[in-house]
């Protein structure tokens, strides 16, 4: 029997009180007695050998306690291609890297260490421009890229700059091409941007006297972090221990390792003394994660009634300096490079490369961001083309029941249509043809424009999920998970599934905090999968916890199995209700009237792993199921265009999403709302800016504009679509990074609508519009 | 982080005239710090003494007496100067370019005297004052001055305080007719940015109009020149005109915020605008009175 007690209800955030009176604890605010403090000498050159470090002067000042360079610990690491190293050996490879580490008594005696630290470099020609770094030749940030260690569904090419070139070779594109009335190609760029959590990187490591290496880390990824640890350390991995308290905004900057291997080598030589490494803002932009900046080429062939025939896509990827998880952003960028159309002919090369700029990793999105920028602007271009409205052209090409995508996969119901439908009604959709005439002495003008979006959680084959319930006898209920609650609210949400599968009261369902000696694995929390994968895990112990229940409820009242259920936190017989017992009286077993015992304690046990994921053809990317699922979803902005300063404004968006089934309306919705302003963001002002030599030159929030409360619209219309989701908890699938894919390129095509001009340059600035403005003005004129 | 320093609170002027001069070149005064802290962090400045000046009498806090004109002290922190009914009302100019810095935390604490000490060719409230022909009552080892606006600025980070001189008090004259003033700012977001380029403008019931730039030249600058074509004529050729010497008289620089080309086009688009929306909004309240 299905039960529905908390499915589909808006109940409030189990972190809520917790959060909003401060009382949460961050890895930042942990402290222990004889706490050391970590600072980091960073590279002050993107390039470069380092000929020699003399740490001698910093190690005799008074109150450190260690220094380490990367000779200390020159082991690579890495999460699907280990290409990197705690701190640079030998040669630096971005501006920012860590050189050396300190661990003293206060951070003032970590920082005047830092200064006595010499390093001399030997400036090497820095691989800045991504152009340069693709052409034979080139100076090679890796050299020694052939000889690392690499997950085998990556394919780097060796003595290149390129760490993973994945390949899409669908039906016959040169036939595809040939069967084409129009062919239309353009370029698009995305810079690199940051993921802007509120809270920075913050960990604290302990290499204790039983040769175990404990961590509290800010982290989506507790169990990956002591895998990646355990494998580069060659430690057992029960001497690797990951604790993750509260995580205060991930958006990707926090998966895998990352910061945090840094203080490895220090506490391994400051044996049981706890270190603490807190970012600060201005690390938190270099020297975490970054998301990759792209520049992709993008060719259709289409026919005069509309329908694609052929699609030509190649992406260069500016993936810095490390590329360990980079590479599977570029191979997911890949693999859904169909967009949500049905595109019989493809051919899509996607290159990771190496540059020397700061680490580009996971970012919301995971590729997904970046390449509908190009593919959903592309559509409303040719739709335009061939005087047709941009929905209608979707229409045309949009997946359905049997459609392919570009692996080839044969795809079953999928959501889209019924997204795109939804938001173009939301928003008011009109047809549209033709770019915008701004008529003379306007100025403001309004259009609206929209965009659709697609995305798998990118994640190895067998990325797993489990859970551990375990029944108190005051009835409460403790649910230990080591999915990571990063605000999305996926505590919240598992608790409804576990209270809703259980039959127990939500409030009386307490989430562990994650430590990997103690809690249920979990891969990571990322991918947008926690919900879909834990979910089930979940639903699957609490099952298996249900059951002891119910046996115990059995013995308990002396009725058969079947006639006992559990609602409200109470087991109760169902033949003669008023015969129940509260939950917790069962919780330890069942003492019967002869005072023997029977059953024992209740602890439900559930594990889940996505099947049927088969490796893609390397040659082709083609595979009959390369992923877990596809989360589609659609949105449609109206903005009002400044004539006279090139300003946008988002006025209202709609946003539409398929999530198989929403669990908790107000968590769906709130991520939503939140995407669509990262999203607006990420369009309108997001850019990292860097000079001539690789430095960044905008590390802060004074010139690194993130959207603030006056920047979001005035009107926000959520909705979703519910097509189930075969294998997701109650039909549940992912919709955390989706919702900020589609905005931008929905802002440029309103933009379109509004003025005729296209910036096909991230992020869309005033001055950019302006520019972009004048020149259509000039170009009427001649 | 922060490297050490000494806090020293002076109790009056005096006090911190002669704080000033024993700390040296070492020495910092201190208001509101919202600059000078972040200053602090980056290392930018390494104060080895900082003054506050916040408990001498009469630095914080807003005066005013018919006839007289507005008295405001330094230290007042700006969210003070836009929560002020006699402000809003007969300086709106000044409360709206207030408003405008930073956001709601930062105009807790930090003050007008900070906003312009620190001389930012951007600062929000310089070109308000400028329009209002502001006066700041300094306090120094020598004596105490009466510097107007237009004369206080130097260069970017530069005013004409010496060693040991702060700001004590900023007076704006009593307005003699109606007036009704516009701060328009460009930035990249609706709030907590710093302009690209801002303009004040201030028209007179008498028939003049004042007009201020910010973020377009070494300092905030009055347009006079722009301000002279509308004495005659305020039709939308003047108006237009105004707006093109506005322009001709921007200097501004090519950052990471915004191109030369770009603030030199907007300097007159917004010049024209706050023009328009000063002469309208004047329009407007004298038809209700």
């Amino acid at each position: 029997m299905a039960r529905e007690d908390y499915l589909g209800v808006g109940v409030i955030r189990n972190d809520a009180v917790e959060k909003v009176t401060g009382a949460a604890r961050y890895a930042g605010d942990l402290k222990f007695p004889g706490m050391l403090f970590a600072k980091l000498l960073r590279s002050e050159y993107a390039h470069a050998h380092i000929v020699r470090i003399d740490t001698r002067k910093a190690q005799e000042l008074p109150g450190v306690k260690a220094v380490v360079t990367g000779k200390d610990f020159p082991n690579r690491m890495g999460l699907y291609l280990k290409d990197r190293t705690p701190y640079a050996v030998d040669k630096v490879r971005y501006y920012g890297e860590p050189v050396a580490g300190v661990a003293a008594e206060s951070l003032e005696i970590a920082e005047e260490a830092l200064r006595l630290i010499e390093v001399e470099y030997e400036e090497l020609p820095p691989v800045l421009d991504l152009r340069e770094a693709i052409k034979p030749g080139a100076c090679l940030v890796h050299p020694d890229l052939h000889t690392y260690e690499i997950g085998a569904a990556f394919f780097p090419i060796p003595n290149t700059n390129i760490s993973n070139h994945f390949r899409i070779r669908k039906g016959d594109i040169e036939k595809g091409f040939a069967e084409a009335d129009l062919i239309f190609e353009r370029e698009y760029y995305v810079p690199h941007i940051q993921h802007s959590p509120i809270e920075p990187h913050a960990a604290i490591a302990l290499y204790d006297r039983n040769d175990k290496l404990t961590i509290w880390a800010s982290s989506q990824s507790p169990f990956a972090m002591r895998n990646i640890l355990s494998h580069s350390l060659g430690f057992p991995m029960n001497k690797v221990r990951v604790i993750g308290p509260y995580v205060g905004g991930g958006f990707g900057g926090k998966a895998g390792l990352n910061v945090e291997a840094t203080l490895v080598p220090l506490a391994m030589k400051c044996r049981n003394a706890p270190i603490k490494l807190v970012c600060t803002r201005e690390e938190e932009f270099r020297d975490t994660f970054v998301r990759q900046g792209m520049l992709c080429r993008l060719k259709t062939g289409v026919k005069h009634d509309g329908r694609f025939t052929a699609q030509e896509f190649e992406m260069y990827w500016d993936a810095g300096a490390y590329t360990e998880y980079g590479v599977n952003v570029t191979r997911a960028a890949g693999y859904s490079s169909s967009g949500v159309y049905d595109i019989p002919n493809m051919k899509t090369d996607s290159y990771c490369v190496y540059t020397n700029k700061p680490v580009g990793g996971p970012l919301r999105g995971f590729g997904h961001s970046e390449n509908h920028w190009a593919m959903e602007q592309h559509i409303d271009q040719i739709a335009h083309e061939l005087g047709m409205d941009p929905v209608e052209l979707r229409r045309i090409n949009l997946q359905r029941d049997g459609s392919t995508n570009a692996t080839g996969q044969v795809l079953r119901n999928p959501g889209i249509e019924q997204c795109l439908e939804r938001t173009a009604e939301l928003i008011g959709w009109q047809e549209v043809s033709g770019p915008g005439v701004i008529e003379p002495g306007v100025k403001k003008v309004r259009a609206k424009g929209i965009a659709c979006m697609t995305k798998a959680p990118a994640m190895p084959n067998d990325a797993a999920s489990s859970a551990i319930v375990k029944l108190n006898d005051d009835g409460t209920v403790y649910l230990s998970i080591g999915a990571q609650e990063l605000g999305q609210g996926s505590f919240t949400v598992l608790a409804q599934i576990l209270a809703n599968e259980l039959g127990v009261r939500y409030e009386d369902v307490r989430v562990q905090p994650i430590d990997t000696d103690f809690s249920a694995y979990e891969w990571q929390t990322v991918a947008s999968r926690i919900t879909y994968s834990c979910g089930r895990a979940v639903i699957a112990a609490a099952k298996d916890a249900r059951r002891q229940v119910l046996g115990h409820g059995a013995k308990y009242f002396g009725v058969p199995v079947e006639d006992i259920d559990i609602a409200e936190s109470k087991v109760f017989v169902k033949s003669d209700p008023k015969r129940s017992v509260h939950i917790g009286t069962l919780s330890l077993g069942v003492t019967l009237p002869d005072f023997s015992g029977y059953g024992g304690p209740v602890i439900g046990r559930g594990t889940f792993i996505p099947e049927g994921i088969t490796a893609m053809n390397p040659e082709t990317g083609q595979s009959e199921k390369p992923v877990a699922n596809w989360t589609y979803g659609a949105q449609a902005v109206e903005i009002e265009l400044d004539v006279e300063t090139g300003k946008i404004r988002v006025l209202k968006v709609a946003a539409v999403y398929d999530a198989g089934r929403v669990i908790n309306p107000v968590t769906a919705k709130t991520q939503v709302e939140g995407g669509v302003v990262q999203g607006i963001s990420i369009g309108l002002l997001e850019e990292m800016k860097f000079s001539e030599q690789g430095k960044l030159l905008n590390p802060s929030y004074i010139d690194y504009k993130i959207s603030t409360a006056a920047d979001i619209p005035d009107e926000l219309l959520v909705d979703f679509v519910e097509v189930p989701q075969e294998d997701g908890p109650y039909g549940a699938r992912g919709i955390g990074e989706h919702v900020m894919v589609p905005t931008p390129p929905a802002i440029a095509n309103a933009l379109y609508h509004a003025a005729g001009i296209r910036v096909r340059t991230l992020p869309m600035t005033s001055e950019k519009v302006y520019w972009a403005l004048k020149e259509r003005a000039s170009a009427s004129l001649r | 982080m922060l490297l050490p320093f000494d806090y020293v609170r002076a109790g009056t002027r005096e006090d911190a005239v002669n704080l000033a001069i024993e700390a040296g070149h070492t020495g910092s005064f201190l208001a509101g710090g919202t600059d000078l802290f972040v200053r602090m962090y980056d290392r930018q400045l390494r104060p080895k003494t900082l003054i506050d000046l916040k408990a001498i009498e009469g630095i914080e806090g807003i005066e005013h007496q018919n006839g007289e004109g507005l008295s405001i002290g330094a230290a007042s922190p700006l969210n003070m100067l836009v929560r002020n009914k006699f402000i809003r009302s007969e300086y709106g100019l000044l409360a709206q370019a207030a408003h405008s810095v930073g956001s709601l935390q930062v105009r807790n604490r930090a003050s007008i005297g900070g906003n312009i000490c620190n001389a930012s060719p951007a600062a929000d409230t310089a070109p308000a004052l400028l329009v209002y022909e502001a006066e700041i009552e300094t306090w120094g080892p020598k004596s105490s001055r009466l510097i107007p606006i237009s004369e206080f600025f130097t260069g970017p980070g530069k005013t004409v305080l010496e060693k040991g001189e702060f700001v004590y008090k900023i007076r704006l004259p009593k307005n003699d007719t109606q007036s009704y003033g516009v701060y328009l700012k460009l930035g990249r977001t609706d709030s907590v940015d710093l302009s690209i380029v801002s303009v004040a403008c201030l028209a007179f019931a008498s028939g003049e109009v004042r007009i201020a730039l910010g973020a377009v030249a070494p300092t905030p600058i009055r347009a006079r020149e722009a301000e002279s074509v509308l004495l005659n004529s305020k039709d939308d050729e003047a108006i237009a005109q105004a707006a093109s010497l506005a322009r001709e008289m921007a200097v501004p620089i090519s950052d990471i915020r915004a191109g030369e080309e770009y603030r030199l086009e907007m300097t007159e688009v917004m010049a024209g605008n706050a023009i328009r929306q000063a002469l309208s909004g004047l329009a407007a309240i004298r038809e209700v009175k």
